[in-house]
């Protein structure tokens, strides 16, 4: 029985009031009515926090106002300058010039669209928050868009941290630290001089759409439109359309027809059209066509990743030696194989739903958690849906074997959300209490 | 406290810790006190903003918890005495059946707090404060008739009597006595 029950006297404890006591004690977090999504809480509490301090903005002019005893002068100056104001931001929007800084020095665009929580130096930013210079810009699990004054947007993928480096007038500089981040750039676009920088080199930029995916020790740089500069520690080289670049070996590749219909379909979700694409779309697949430039994360930056031939196995019986592998424990082989399947048939259904079980081989197994997480994730970008709670859960999972409580707490409010009746549904609900409750302490 | 007294003096990142911290809890009382959504929602947003508002009266004597809870009656109050009387036997007597919507889990268990959430939205007002703080919160009787703003006696009184209404409409329902037989003294 509850102690607060124990010691309560003359309250007459009996069956009926220890049975409601059990009935309500693992009520969820929720309550009666139900859940609130997670972006609609953190809106609720942003929006919150923004009308006290609003309230105690205006309370202290209201106040200052008052001390200084202006009057009915003082209040005419202030409309006047309000209005005033007002005149010079519409006369700036009218110019098109865009959603302008606030203040030039300190904030250089918006961001215009999230999936999710995004993170501006660790706190949480609501849609159309302004993006200050020099702060890190965080997405976990979710998308979100950026638009930087005078043509330039930023798509950031899931778990991806992007940041404006330096502003000055004649030069901004982006960087992409981590994950997955697409731009777009006006060809016409006036205004600084646009490079992009990332821990393996920088990129110098003029109208275009291009790709970049940062991973722990291998930066890949995909281009889409136009024509970019890369500049690295051996020296400066040219990235055609169509083509990308490792910027560890500062080799570059055609796309392949696989990868230039993946492209499209990302470019078609984000309503950024390309034409060096389109040929791709209508294509066949070409006989004999080397695969896909293995950029799998997975990979790490001491091993070589050339471009093969096709292999001659096939799929079944890769499955059937990795069986056979996996009754051996011979995990270290399992993943090669795995591999192997992923590489030569990519957007086969088998080598998809191979990424979940490499993830749950690199989690439980290998305890490599970096690297399930990044093939949890690479299975969910892929559109598939087989095996979604499971890669949904494994990268919770992940999230915990790394040590991100944070992310995990949100992997996992995300998942009860939208897999209530899966079989981990439980599971995940009871780590999740456990969580809250230790953050509660 | 250290985060509390941040916050009142206008840190925003200790602001948004303490309303990660409160938020969901707030809530949760609201929408136990309430059968509607958006009742439930305007409180809870009403008592958050009054907690950020106070955090610079929150000395540390209580747990963060029972202050906001506190806080979250005192707001929900004040919201059911702004409806006209009109409208609050119209709710009392001819509620609407509430909006419930329950996680899977265990079988039965949710089952039967959902039918007893029901239930409890058809009480007046002052029986279901009583039995969400002891029921839903754990607090003991003085805690209690603390955070109603009553002495213990009649607080003491008010959830015995709170209990046998829940009891008898618990009776009336034949799917929900067939749940608790066990809690049912003979």
């Amino acid at each position: 029985m509850d102690r607060r029950m124990r010691n309560d006297k003359n309250i007459g404890t009996d069956n009926f009031d220890a049975g409601l006591t059990d009935a309500f004690s693992d009520a969820p977090l929720c309550g009666a009515l139900g859940s609130i999504d997670d972006l609609t809480r953190r809106r609720i509490i942003n929006d919150l926090i923004e009308e006290v301090e609003t309230f105690e903005r205006s309370a202290i002019a209201e106040a200052a106002m008052k001390k200084r005893g202006g009057g009915v002068f003082a209040y005419a100056a202030a409309a006047g300058f309000v209005v005033l104001l007002a005149a010079g931001g519409f006369w700036m929007t009218w110019n098109g010039s865009g959603p302008l800084a606030k203040d030039p020095d300190t904030y250089f665009g918006e961001v215009v669209d999230c999936s999710a929580s995004l993170f501006i130096d660790n706190d949480t930013a609501p849609l159309h928050a302004p993006i200050p210079v020099g702060k890190a810009v965080q997405t976990t699990d979710g998308t979100a868009l950026l638009r930087l004054p005078t043509g330039i947007d930023l798509w950031m993928d899931e778990h991806t941290e992007t940041a404006i480096a330096t502003l000055t007038d004649d030069r901004v500089i982006l960087s992409v630290d981590r994950g997955e981040a697409w731009f777009r750039i006006d060809p016409k676009r006036e205004g600084p001089a646009l490079s992009v920088v990332t821990p393996q080199g920088r990129i110098e930029v003029t109208g275009t759409i291009f790709v970049v995916n940062a991973q722990p020790g291998e930066v890949l740089v995909t281009l889409l439109r136009g024509s970019v500069k890369v500049v690295l520690s051996s020296g400066e080289k040219r990235l055609s359309d169509g083509h990308a670049m490792s910027l560890r070996k500062g080799a570059s590749y055609a796309l392949a027809q696989e990868e230039k219909r993946s492209m499209h379909h990302r470019l078609a979700a984000l309503t950024w059209e390309v034409d060096t694409l389109a040929d791709a779309i209508d294509a066949p697949p070409e006989k004999g066509e080397a695969p896909l430039l293995n950029v799998d994360p997975s990979i790490s930056a001491t091993q070589s990743t050339p471009v093969q031939a096709p292999e001659k196995s096939d799929p079944d019986t890769l499955l059937a030696e990795i069986q056979t592998q996996r009754g051996r424990g011979n995990w270290p082989k399992v993943e090669s194989l795995y591999k192997k399947l992923i590489r030569i048939a990519p957007g086969s259904e088998t080598a998809v739903v191979s990424r979940v079980s490499l993830g749950d081989v690199y989690l439980s197994k290998l305890h490599r958690y970096k690297d399930a997480l990044q093939q949890f994730e690479r299975y969910i970008r892929s559109g598939h849906t087989t095996l979604l709670p499971e890669a949904h859960y494994g990268r919770c999972a992940a999230l915990k074997a790394m040590g991100d409580s944070l992310s995990e707490e949100k992997c996992l409010i995300s998942f009860v959300r939208r897999f209530s009746s899966s079989l981990q549904a439980a599971k995940a609900e009871a780590r999740l209490n456990a969580l809250r409750g230790e953050r509660l302490r | 406290m250290a985060v509390a007294r941040r916050a009142a003096e206008g840190d925003a990142h200790a602001r948004c810790s303490i309303m990660e911290l409160l938020f969901d809890r707030i809530h949760k009382t609201a929408s136990y006190l309430t059968s509607s959504r958006q009742e439930a929602m305007d409180i809870a947003q009403s008592a958050c903003i009054e907690v950020l508002f106070s955090l610079g009266d929150y000395r540390g004597e209580s747990s963060i918890t029972y202050w906001a809870d506190r806080i979250t009656l005192k707001t929900a109050a004040g919201i059911f005495r702004k409806k006209t009387r009109r409208q609050r036997i119209r709710e009392e007597f001819f509620q609407p059946e509430p909006e419930i919507v329950g996680l899977e889990e265990t079988a039965g268990r949710a089952e039967v707090r959902s039918q007893l959430t029901v239930l409890l939205q058809k009480m007046k007002r002052k029986h279901r404060e009583i039995l969400v703080l002891r029921h839903v919160h754990g607090y003991s009787i003085k805690e209690t008739a603390s955070l109603c703003d009553v002495p213990i006696e009649t607080a003491r009184a008010r959830l015995k009597k709170s209990r046998s209404v829940l009891k008898k409409k618990v009776l009336s329902d034949p799917i929900l006595k067939g749940w608790v037989r066990e809690w049912i003294e003979e």
